[in-house]
């Protein structure tokens, strides 16, 4: 989706400022009462605002779990204090271990971090997404063994043993080298 | 089971490009999907390819001197900072005023090559190398002998350690320059050859190779291949120690499996305006093979004249 420009943003802001109480209808029914920050965070929403004259309260969400969408409103509950984002410009651009967002999703499973990167994926919520990929995820297959990553990622492979024989072989059995006489 | 190889493609491009070289050749190894996402998106995700040359010195010294693509100022760089460049094409020389074996060099060599996960090599030479391990030789071509490998040159001491199961193994190689290779080696490449030719014709044809003298009845299987391939493809051969009892042994080959010919010039059975012409040389005992696409073959029985060739050749 395009960068939404300073126009959008000045009526972003006006349709916000009507609006008190955001909520969003998630895919099982049950209502999530969202931050104005979210939506501005939240490239989807935030264009949807802008470009409506008339936003209604409750928005649908059809492709989004409650339980998702209020770990979304937790985390940013968490980082109220963060400043603007800015996206990383490297791989080792990397949030440091204090920051509160490492503890908060430090308990999470494959299949959460998996269904919340899917959500910012659909809300097209970068700041959250690069969070999760980059040093959750990231995390993950780190410096750590390919089984531990195929483990810990639940990844199975789809190589044959032959050809991942020969895979290992190539990148990482060592050859043994003969000291001269 | 839900997995990280499940989700969309932009996601795992995402995770892709949070990962440094090292980890990023890793999850390749992880699953297929990743191996190929990561080939397909190199701007994001590869090392920056490079040229490399790999100066070997007395005492174990080694020198990494690089090229970048698209760049030609070269650079000498360490060990360590080979990770995060992926070489494709490699030069082992060695210094000038060394007089050593260059074993410790080579030791060296082929850790920094396996450290660096140096497995993309397209174009390997090594040339000037001396070696007193004969192992060595063998160790540091069971690295570059790829798949991938597609341009190959090597000296005496290194071509002799080359066997016919290296040559099996580079699916893509349609250059080789192998002086020195055993009689066995220099088979397996003109089999290799032959075989290319018929099913490979569009990737690893033409082919250019140069290398000692192969047995009689290769050559004339490879002749016999030829001349029966409608498409008549272009490759360039080089035989060298072919001297007059090797000569005789091909023109009985020859013989034996009924190829005809007038001065060493052979029909294609399947495109008439096309020939394979073998070239010697008495003085230094070469021979070269090679197409020739615009003019019939002499003919035995009908002696015309052929005003192409009049015209091409005066």
């Amino acid at each position: 989706m395009a960068a939404t420009t300073s126009t959008d943003m000045s009526t972003l802001n006006t349709a916000l400022d009507k609006i008190s109480n955001i909520k969003l209808k998630c895919k099982d029914g049950k209502l999530v009462t969202i931050s104005k920050r979210i939506i501005r965070e939240s490239e989807v929403l935030s264009h949807n605002f802008s470009v409506v004259d008339e936003v209604e309260q409750t928005i649908p969400l059809p492709d989004i779990h409650s339980t998702v969408m209020k770990q979304i409103v937790a985390f940013y509950d968490l980082i109220e204090d963060d400043s603007e984002y800015v996206p990383p410009s490297k791989y080792t651009d990397r949030p440091t271990k204090d920051h509160p967002g490492v503890g908060f999703f430090s308990n999470f499973t494959v299949e959460e971090l998996q269904a919340l990167t899917h959500a910012c994926g659909y809300l097209d919520m970068p700041r959250l997404q690069d969070f999760i990929l980059c040093h959750m995820i990231v995390d993950i297959i780190q410096d750590r063994e390919i089984k531990e990553i195929r483990e810990r990622g639940m990844m199975k492979t789809d190589y044959t043993p032959e050809e991942e024989a020969e895979f290992v072989k190539r990148h990482e059995a060592p050859i043994e080298v003969v000291q001269p006489q | 089971m839900s997995s990280f190889t499940a989700s969309p493609l932009e996601i795992q491009l995402n995770i892709l490009s949070y990962l440094a070289p090292e980890d990023l050749v890793r999850c390749k190894l992880v699953s297929r999907r990743f191996a190929v996402i990561a080939d397909a998106f190199p701007f994001d995700l590869q090392r920056i390819k490079c040229h490399c040359e790999a100066v070997c010195g007395s005492n174990g010294n080694l020198r990494l001197v690089v090229q970048k693509a698209g760049n030609m100022k070269t650079l000498e760089v360490t060990p360590e900072s080979l990770k995060k460049l992926e070489v494709t094409e490699l030069l082992v020389t060695s210094e000038n005023n060394s007089t050593d074996n260059h074993d410790a060099a080579v030791i060296e060599l082929i850790r920094v090559l396996q450290t660096s996960r140096q497995t993309n090599l397209r174009i390997v030479t090594v040339r000037d190398l001396r070696l007193e391990t004969s192992v060595l030789a063998q160790q540091l071509l069971d690295f570059v002998c790829t798949g991938l490998i597609q341009e190959i040159n090597l000296n005496n001491v290194i071509s002799q350690a080359l066997s016919a199961a290296h040559i099996g193994t580079m699916d893509s190689l349609c250059q080789a320059r192998v002086a020195g290779a055993k009689l066995e080696t220099a088979d397996a490449l003109i089999n290799k050859l032959t075989k290319d030719m018929r099913f490979k014709p569009r990737l690893n044809v033409p082919f250019i190779a140069e290398g000692t003298a192969c047995s009689p009845e290769a050559v004339a299987t490879f002749l016999r291949e030829w001349i029966h391939l409608p498409e008549s493809p272009y490759f360039q051969y080089k035989l060298v120690n072919c001297d007059a009892v090797w000569r005789a042994r091909l023109a009985e080959e020859c013989e034996r499996q009924a190829l005809s010919h007038v001065f060493y010039e052979f029909p294609s059975v399947a495109n008439p305006l096309s020939h394979i012409k073998i070239k010697f040389h008495e003085d230094t005992n070469e021979c070269v093979l090679f197409p020739i696409k615009d003019v019939p073959a002499r003919s035995p029985v009908s002696p015309y004249v052929c005003f192409a060739r009049y015209f091409r050749d005066f």
